[in-house]
């Protein structure tokens, strides 16, 4: 079911994107990726949206209140929240319900690039079997690994000369653009304290690290997948005008930090 | 509620992680399938993270490669090959380093690099047993490169560059001073067994081949393509003297005898064709078909994916079958009157049984 609805299609996809491209892989893996990623883009969008109205709501000077009021009453205070949400015209799943379906697609498109690069006996067989009749085989297979210095087959290392040992650059490129993503797509938060900010925080720390080490243990192609999905949502979150580029400096923000502290001193001396 | 979040969040990220690793082979399943050599008394194994040495009276383990624990990042599929004064086992790993046991303790006694320092080294997998002469050895690799050693693993001559990845083990007549090497790069090459240049490389066989050749006394040599096709070539020229469509890609080699060649493929569907590429009559089996069928002086063996092991006289007229656990993809080995099964997935690495089907013992993986 899993392998006929969502890898086998995007699968000979792949391999029919390969053959118009002059059978190079790199480029048959970022161009299908920008294409996924286009494919996608109203839920992006969607997701984009709803988040900011979230964000909205929870800078609200009412649901600030209601916090307040119902501090010792939890289930009050979801009652409340649903109220409001729904006063505001906010539904509460809108932001995860896009990632939600964007999942299998992610995982869908990481599958396919896996048993693309077939490497191994089993990898191949697997293969022989997903592929569609209309696409011919026998020309493809197998298929060309190599990507400028890389085997896309194999974890990437790049050896410059003089240096005994190689040197894992798209992991490097994996970890920067993870990082990038996340800090330029993350909205301004009303609230730094509130738990919802602190897993944002956090999860931005760990997703580069976590990315990096499966771009650095596992197949290379995997990694351009990463590094090129990663700099599409950039782009995209950029034509939507939603990227926040100030959070990628951070004397800004502890200025800004600053200059809303003093006005709220100020706010309170008034 | 704060932990409860954070918990959350780490247990979705663990599970990203885990599914991420395991569709891209960081799985248990086994990358490839098990490769034997069954020498007299004792049967070596290659099966994912180790190499067995098996007591073939009984099925009891003699030694394992490594002795303890399985080394991470080391593993094992391509059949060991024994050198001719039978005092080295060669195996090749996933791990790209190339060893030589003794086959009598399972004890490194050299390896190919021999540190990660040395300027000559394989870049991928040994996915294919390497061809074991008195000249040498020679490993093809996935790198596309096929190694020349001598027999203490010194270089013999630069190694043999192809561009794509050499799955299948190298074969020699014994006559022609050469090697015969299958590609994925569609196509056969003759090499100088003595200096590695090439003598000739044949015209496109139009899909990859993952199958070492067979021969005959009449110059043929026998491979099937991933293009659905048998063919047959002049071992002495490379050049193509008939092709045979099958129904899939051909996987197995396809062994000679009496006039006869008898290989299966991806489909399930069996042939046995006259050498001169006319069909004399085919099967068809309940799965997939890559091991090299096994004949005898008056039967033929193969396997399947679905587990069956299908027994047959030189006409195709069958025997027996039966069933074990797992998938059988490797070919089935023969010592004596005793068949060697090495199923993938199943219960036991190693089945032996008689050549009516019965089985006579088990080896199991050892905990």
């Amino acid at each position: 079911m899993w392998n006929t609805l969502i890898i086998q299609p995007m699968l000979n996809l792949l391999l029919w994107i390969y053959d118009l491209l002059f059978n190079n892989l790199g480029l048959a893996i970022i161009f299908f990726t920008i294409l996924i990623r286009l494919v996608t883009y109203p839920l992006t969008a969607s997701q984009m949206k709803s988040s900011q109205k979230m964000q909205e709501f929870q800078g609200s000077k009412e649901w600030k209140d209601i916090q307040k009021k119902y501090k010792d009453d939890k289930e009050k205070l979801a009652q409340e929240q649903m109220k409001l949400y729904k006063e505001m015209g906010i539904n509460p799943m809108a932001s995860c319900l896009p990632t939600i379906i964007q999942l299998p697609i992610l995982f869908g498109l990481y599958g396919a690039l896996n048993i693309a690069m077939a490497s191994t006996p089993h990898q191949l067989l697997g293969l022989s079997k997903l592929i569609y009749p209309f696409i011919d085989a026998t020309t493809l297979i197998p298929l060309n690994n190599q990507f400028l210095w890389m085997n896309l087959s194999q974890p990437e290392r790049l050896y410059l000369f003089g240096l005994g040992i190689g040197i894992p650059s798209l992991t490097i490129l994996v970890v920067i653009t993870t990082w990038l993503q996340s800090k330029v797509m993350m909205p301004p938060t009303a609230n730094p304290g509130d738990q919802s900010a602190q897993m944002t925080k956090m999860m931005n720390l760990y997703m580069p690290f976590m990315m990096g080490f499966i771009a650095f243990s596992l197949a290379s192609g995997l990694a351009l997948y990463f590094v090129t999905s990663n700099v599409v949502g950039i782009a995209q979150y950029a034509a939507m005008g939603k990227v926040n580029w100030k959070n990628l400096l951070p004397s800004f923000k502890i200025n800004k930090e600053k200059t809303n502290k003093e006005k709220t001193n100020k706010e309170k001396t008034k | 509620m704060k932990i409860s979040r954070f918990l959350l969040l780490g247990f979705l990220l663990i599970i990203t992680a885990s599914f991420l690793s395991g569709c891209t082979g960081g799985s248990s399943l086994p990358s490839g399938w098990p490769g034997l050599l069954v020498d007299q008394n004792t049967g070596y194994l290659a099966d994912n993270a180790f190499v067995y040495a098996v007591n073939l009276e009984n099925g009891s383990l003699k030694w394992k490669y490594p002795a303890d624990k399985a080394d991470k990042g080391k593993s094992f599929f391509a059949a060991p090959v024994l050198t001719e004064d039978g005092k080295q086992l060669i195996v090749g790993g996933y791990d790209r380093v190339l060893y030589s046991l003794d086959p009598n303790t399972g004890g490194v006694l050299w390896t190919f690099p021999r540190t990660d320092k040395d300027p000559v080294k394989a870049a991928d997998r040994y996915i294919a047993s390497p061809l074991v002469t008195s000249q040498g050895i020679f490993a093809p690799n996935a790198d596309g490169f096929l190694y020349a050693l001598d027999l203490d693993g010194n270089q013999l001559w630069p190694p043999f560059q192809n561009p794509q990845p050499l799955w299948a083990q190298p074969v020699t007549d014994g006559q022609c001073k050469c090697l015969y090497v299958s590609s994925m790069d569609h196509h056969l090459y003759a090499v100088d067994e003595t200096t590695g240049k090439q003598i000739w490389q044949s015209q496109d066989l139009g899909a990859a081949v993952v199958a070492a050749p067979t021969y005959d006394d009449t110059g043929t040599l026998f491979v099937g393509t991933f293009g659905n096709e048998m063919l047959a070539l002049d071992s002495a020229t490379g050049e193509i003297k008939w092709r045979f469509s099958t129904t899939d890609w051909v996987w197995s080699s396809a062994p000679q005898e009496n006039e006869a060649i008898y290989f299966g493929d991806l489909n399930g569907a069996f042939f046995a064709l006259t050498t001169s590429g006319i069909p004399k009559w085919n099967k068809q089996a309940d799965g997939v078909i890559t091991g090299t069928p096994l004949l005898t002086k008056d039967q033929l063996f193969f396997g399947t994916e679905n587990g069956s092991i299908y027994a047959m006289d030189h006409e195709g007229n069958p025997a027996w079958n039966t069933t074990v656990s797992g998938k059988v993809y490797s070919p089935i080995l023969a010592s004596g009157d005793t068949l060697y099964v090495t199923p993938s997935e199943g219960d036991a690495l190693l089945i032996a049984m008689t050549t009516a089907g019965s089985i006579k013992w088990s080896f199991v993986a050892p905990k």
